[in-house]
């Protein structure tokens, strides 16, 4: 296989691949490495890719390997080597003790040097998975007041504060993110869930439920103005709408009418139902669509209808 | 049409082996010579301090709010704007806040452009010096000869170009002597670079690699030496403050997509 | 690439329209050189006539609808379909088979990869694999 078609391989799959999947891309390892140096970037992106797959399958000799590729090329001393030297020593370190000695680690090449952020990052993602999670909020919060025009940090910031139910929090990170990405439609529908989110931990039909299901709405709508055919917005659309159309919710706590939201629920039916049929059928130009949000979605139009 | 006549100078043909075929080939290793001397010399920009980083990351936070106001409510925008503003004013984003009452410091003193203005002298001193040498090497060697004669015609405006170091008043434009064959050489040549050193920028391009794999390294100055981050950051609070306008995207999607389908 | 057949057609005659008004000035001016040399006049005969000026004109002119209509589908321009496009799986971003979004990116946080849970995730379903 030539590298192009190898590194495809790679896109394609996600950061976050199935068993199955990480373990096909695994096996790949032997013609890669098999493959003569030619020193072209892509080439090195794939050593990337490959490295993170050979130990989440823990292949680690072969992980072992690729990193020195990669540490002979770039030295010791660069940003992105370290931190995946440090991603193997995580993998590695077998007991508590260990992982606290790589996360003291990471500190230490912090203080020495607090603009890496690659490594800072992976410290922050260490003390996360150790259940030191203020920790991780307040290393992340720093980490942004380093650089606050960087996207992937206020996007991280935003599921921290998600899984511990601050919401307005992770709400105000993700507004971050659109200061930055003003067209990023998946953080649009993702402040949708969390606003849905929001709206069902206060108390039902109360006005304020009512404010976070429009608002959660509208950033649905906002999410598939954005991207046409985009599964997860219509998805949400039809979510929040039909909760919207619950007889318990007074109309007049709602700010939309109750013939807009019906339409609007109709919309996002006929676009559901479209991409369900095109994609169980597999036509063409329904194939990019995820088999499992389709099963969701499917599951949605068969409980409402 | 005016038949010119042609003047006929006898050439000796080894004039052709032994100073246009010299000074080409010459031209050509120089260049690449000079090429790898530059990959040498090149040292890698120095990545900036944390708070540099923060002065300039922060600043263009401002921007962004500014430019993608209208992404977000206006009670979230009215909030940021307000800490932005209040923290632009009192400079606390700054490299060093109590220098922001002093006058810029003197480009020439500053450590950091000293660095590029070292990078610069170096690139500019791997050009001089070997033209510098070589022409004086074609002068000393080579010169009141005519050497070829090109196959076009040319106006007059050439002749001081072209016939460089021979004094003929009347000499038709097509000859050339071998200073200006230097010339054109050097102007001409970098398609043969090009073809020789790989797409001419094979320097730039490991350079690309290493800062691709390094990506926080935010070498490039968003302030460059002599402007003063105090000031900008003053000008941009005003910018944020006089923003009176702002409107939701969000306001009346509902109608945007229904008028959609 | 749909090329379809009515402007191929076009094309064609167009191009054989423009071939013949080419050849067409080409004979006149070889006609007027002749008979200038004849008359030792040299004013007469300097103009093009005006039916070989029009079938220039003509078929230029439909030779541009012709290659302009000829032309490949049109590459979407607003981020509505072309992200709809990448979401679908209707237009390919270098080889990305699955409809990975434009900002997946955002979703993904490579840097921040909890390398230790995806491993553990693998061996755990490495055991209910027997």
């Amino acid at each position: 296989m030539s590298l192009t078609s190898l590194l495809n391989r790679f896109k394609s799959a996600s950061v976050h691949p199935t068993p199955s999947e990480s373990l096909s891309l695994s096996q790949l390892a032997p013609s890669i490495l098999n493959l003569s140096i030619t020193d072209t970037p892509e080439q090195w992106a794939l050593y990337e890719s490959l490295l993170l797959s050979t130990l989440r399958t823990g292949d680690d000799t072969s992980a072992r390997l690729v990193l020195q590729r990669l540490a002979d090329r770039f030295g010791n001393d660069n940003a992105r080597i370290m931190a995946l030297q440090g991603i193997y020593d995580e993998c590695t370190a077998t007991n508590q003790s260990q992982l606290e000695e790589v996360l003291k680690n990471y500190t230490d090449l912090l203080k020495d040097d607090p603009t890496n952020i690659p490594i800072a990052k992976r410290r922050i993602t260490l003390l996360h998975s150790l259940s030191k999670k203020s920790e991780a909020i307040s290393a992340l919060t720093t980490l942004i007041d380093l650089n606050p025009t960087d996207a992937e940090s206020w996007s991280q910031l935003a599921q921290y504060y998600f899984e511990i139910s601050m919401y307005p929090q992770a709400i105000y990170c993700l507004e971050e993110v659109l200061l930055i990405l003003p067209n990023a439609y998946n953080v649009h529908a993702r402040l949708g869930e969390i606003q849905f989110v929001a709206a069902e931990s206060v108390s039902g039909a109360s006005k304020e439920a009512v404010e976070k299901l429009e608002a959660s709405l509208r950033w649905y709508l906002r999410a598939v103005e954005l991207c046409d055919g985009y599964l997860r917005g219509y998805y949400g659309v039809k979510l929040v709408t039909g909760k919207l159309l619950e007889s318990k919710i007074s109309a007049t706590n709602r700010t939309i009418p109750e013939e807009k939201i019906n339409k609007l629920n109709s919309v996002a039916t006929v676009q559901l139902n479209d991409i369900v049929t095109g994609s169980e059928k597999g036509k063409k130009g329904f194939t990019g669509y995820d088999s499992a949000e389709v099963a969701a979605a499917k599951e949605l139009l068969e409980a409402t209808s | 049409m005016a038949q010119v006549v042609g003047q006929q100078i006898l050439r000796d043909p080894s004039l052709f082996y032994w100073i246009l075929f010299p000074i080409t080939v010459v031209m050509i290793l120089t260049g690449v010579l000079r090429h790898y001397a530059t990959l040498l010399l090149q040292s890698a920009p120095k990545p900036l301090e944390a708070k540099a980083i923060r002065e300039q990351k922060n600043y263009l936070h401002g921007i962004n709010l500014r430019t993608n106001a209208n992404q977000i409510p206006l009670s979230s925008f009215t909030s940021r704007k307000n800490y932005l503003v209040q923290a632009f004013q009192s400079g606390s984003f700054l490299k060093d806040p109590d220098a922001k009452n002093k006058p810029p410091a003197n480009p020439m003193t500053d450590p950091n452009g000293m660095d590029a203005m070292m990078n610069m002298m170096k690139g500019n001193m791997m050009m001089i010096v070997p033209q510098t040498v070589i022409m004086g090497w074609i002068n000393a060697f080579f010169s009141g000869f005519v050497i070829m004669k090109l196959p076009f015609p040319l106006t007059i405006r050439f002749k001081s170009m072209l016939q460089s170091g021979v004094m003929t008043r009347d000499m038709d434009v097509r000859w050339v002597s071998s200073l200006s064959w230097y010339f054109l050489c050097l102007f001409g040549l970098r398609p043969v670079f090009t073809f020789i050193l790989g797409n001419d920028n094979s320097a730039d391009q490991t350079m690309a690699q290493v800062q691709q794999m390094n990506p926080q390294a935010n070498t490039q100055q968003l302030f460059g030496p002599g402007q003063d981050p105090a000031k900008m950051y003053l000008a941009e609070a005003e910018n944020l403050e006089v923003m009176v306008q702002h409107e939701f995207v969000l306001d009346g999607i509902e109608d945007r997509i229904l008028a959609r389908v | 690439m749909s090329r379809s057949l009515p402007s191929k057609l076009l094309i064609a005659f167009s191009s054989l329209l423009l071939a013949h008004a080419c050849y067409s000035a080409h004979e006149h001016s070889l006609l007027s050189t002749t008979a200038a040399s004849q008359e030792t006049s040299p004013t007469t005969g300097s103009t093009l006539p005006l039916d070989i000026t029009l079938e220039t004109l003509v078929s230029v002119s439909l030779l541009l609808v012709g290659i302009i209509s000829s032309g490949w589908e049109l590459k979407p321009i607003s981020l509505r379909s072309y992200a709809g496009g990448v979401e679908s799986g209707k237009i390919l971003v270098d080889g990305n088979k699955k409809g990975k979004g434009l900002f997946v990116g955002l979703d993904e946080r490579a840097s921040f990869v909890d390398i230790r849970k995806q491993r553990k995730e693998f061996t755990d379903w490495m055991k209910t694999q027997g």
